[in-house]
């Protein structure tokens, strides 16, 4: 079983081998990276679906999560503090409607941990993200909660300094209500982003 | 310790932050239980017979049975004939008046009969003194402007009664108001749900403009009230500077009136008015305001003008101490998403609901906890789901 475990895991890395170059990073090398595509709603999970009187929910559209598919862009840096290890930080604008055509919207801000385990002409970041988003709903209806991501993206530098990536994940955000009237309604939402990514390094 | 530091006041001011920004809440379950628009926009609820709803919308007079069902259309607007004013009269005739002028200014009204469409057409008003028809309620109340030289008055007209056979329409009789002093006529009141009502109060307020110069122009409202039963009105003796949006009479006969911009004014028939209560929530004309009792609370349900926001619940205890609450739960389920255009109350906290552009609900208020944002405030039936008394 042990055997099979290693074989596998080597399989598994023998692309990241045939990708992997001599370290295109080192400490101190900085990227600026924007990012525009879609969001799909992929859940939201009610934490008392007996208080709130609903079930968890799937999926875009009436009657799953009453979201359609939206868009979003964000801008982030990263300073590496290795060859395979950055830091830094994302602001991203997301919006999607709901069924009614009301604007949901979410602004993401947050500390991002990014591991490079591929990096040279093809780098493959993988991104942990921690942090805040400011939620609006319609117009009067608004929450600040937090923020977590992961991310995995594939970026191709068709020049030295720049180029061109396309990226998947899942965000997780909590509605916390504040009130305590309110806390039946307290939920989780889930995001699949897909999006395009131009990135400028140095 | 300088980064320490630094770091201490960025984390305080990210907590600052998430304690002041938040407000209102429960998102996800607005989103998750959102609806898609129907393509109708209720103007009027002109009442229920039986298991039939018949309803004034954009596009015409219809009727339909429970849960939007058997939708017929009894009246098409065309462009001349556009239906503003609907009322249900003696349980058998739909009065109508519309954008056509010259019924406006020839004292005609339209009459759709809902046993013999034979008698449908247009009826003339027998009553002499109107000279434009200003508007018509769902209890059968004309209200009519009078032009007689330099004089011009109102008259509110009451208890029509229709002849099929000679085609008219003769009110029992009509409550004057002078049209002096500069004042302009503002707008006629009914309180939610009653607008069927051929008893209780209605409001008919006028408006004067006080100063004016280049950079400012100020208001003050008269607000008559109505005495249904007895045709009679009665002046608050406090003038207000600001334009009510809806009223509610409690069983102690006080009146609340609440403002477009937020105000509550307590007062009774014939005497002053006592503002109450000032919350920066806005309310469009005749909007949705529901009186709830239970214990000694007044409980007033409220939608403001903003589509996707909760319903507010206005708490006056006997003290005239007010407090809000934000509903999205139960009975505010659905009436959170869209904006209230006319309602009508099947009974004591349960109403017909119609939206502006997502359908009709019926909704059921349960007064011991009208102010809980749960599922144990009441009920409400999806859109276009609601259910008829039969």
């Amino acid at each position: 079983m042990k055997k099979i475990l290693i074989a596998v895991l080597l399989s598994l890395l023998v692309p990241v081998a045939a990708f992997a170059s001599a370290t295109e990073y080192k400490t101190g090398s900085m990227m600026f990276t924007f990012k525009g595509g879609a969001t799909v709603p992929a859940f939201i999970k009610f934490f008392d679906n007996e208080g709130s009187g609903l079930d968890d929910r799937f999926w875009p559209g009436e009657g799953n999560t009453g979201l359609n598919v939206g868009g979003f862009f964000s801008l982030s840096f990263e300073g590496f503090t290795t060859p395979y290890l950055s830091l830094g930080g994302e602001l991203g604008y997301n919006f999607n409607y709901d069924a009614g055509t009301v604007l949901f919207s979410m602004v993401p801000f947050f500390f991002k941990l990014t591991y490079y385990p591929i990096q040279g002409d093809f780098d493959m970041p993988i991104s942990l993200g921690l942090g805040f988003s400011y939620w609006k709903y319609g117009t009067d209806n608004s929450l600040m909660t937090l923020y977590a991501n992961v991310d995995i993206g594939f970026v191709y530098y068709f020049w030295k300094d720049w180029g061109v990536g396309i990226h998947t994940g899942l965000w997780l955000a909590p509605e916390l209500n504040y009130t305590k009237t309110d806390w039946v309604n307290n939920a989780l939402l889930g995001m699949i982003p897909v999006t395009l990514s131009v990135t400028y390094r140095s | 310790m300088k980064i320490k530091s630094r770091l201490a006041l960025f984390i305080s001011a990210l907590l600052v932050s998430v304690v002041f920004l938040g407000c209102d809440g429960n998102i996800l379950s607005s989103v998750a239980t959102s609806t898609a628009s129907v393509d109708i926009s209720y103007q009027n609820i002109i009442g229920v017979l039986s298991s039939t709803v018949y309803y004034q919308c954009d596009t015409g007079i219809f009727s339909s049975e429970a849960k939007a069902t058997n939708q017929v259309q009894l009246v098409t607007n065309t462009e001349d004939n556009i239906v503003r004013f609907s009322a249900l009269v003696d349980n058998k005739y739909i009065l109508y008046a519309t954008n056509n002028q010259d019924d406006a200014t020839g004292k005609k009204l339209h009459v759709y009969d809902i046993t013999d469409t034979g008698n449908n057409g247009t009826y003339t008003i027998t009553n002499t003194g109107i000279t434009t028809i200003k508007g018509l309620y769902n209890n059968g109340y004309l209200l009519a402007e009078e032009v007689s030289g330099s004089q011009n008055s109102y008259h509110l007209f009451y208890t029509p009664k229709i002849d099929p056979i000679e085609k008219t329409i003769t009110f029992a009789g009509s409550i004057g108001f002078d049209y002096a002093e500069g004042y302009n006529l503002a707008n006629f009141y009914q309180m939610t749900g009653t607008e069927n009502a051929t008893t209780g109060y209605a409001l008919l307020s006028f408006v004067k403009e006080v100063t004016s110069d280049s950079s400012s122009t100020s208001y003050l409202y008269r607000n008559y009230v109505i005495d249904l039963d007895n045709h009679t009105s009665t002046a608050f003796t406090t003038e207000i500077a600001y334009e009510t949006a809806n009223f509610v009479v409690d069983s102690l006969s006080n009146f609340y009136l609440l403002t477009i911009g937020g105000r509550i004014f307590k007062g009774v028939s014939g005497g002053s008015l006592t503002q109450v209560a000032y919350n920066s929530y806005y309310y469009a004309t005749n909007a949705f305001m529901y009186l709830v009792t239970s214990g000694t609370n007044n409980y007033l349900v409220t939608k403001s003008t903003t589509k996707s926001s909760a319903l507010i619940v206005y708490t006056i205890t006997n003290s005239d101490s007010v407090s809000t609450t934000s509903i999205r739960k139960g009975y505010g389920l659905r009436l959170c998403s869209d904006l209230v255009n006319a309602t009508y109350q099947i009974a004591e906290n349960d109403l017909l609901v119609a939206t502006n552009e997502s359908g009709m609900v019926r909704i059921t208020i349960t007064p011991a906890s009208v102010t809980s944002n749960t599922i144990a405030n009441g009920t409400s039936t999806d859109f276009e789901k609601y259910t008829l008394p039969l």
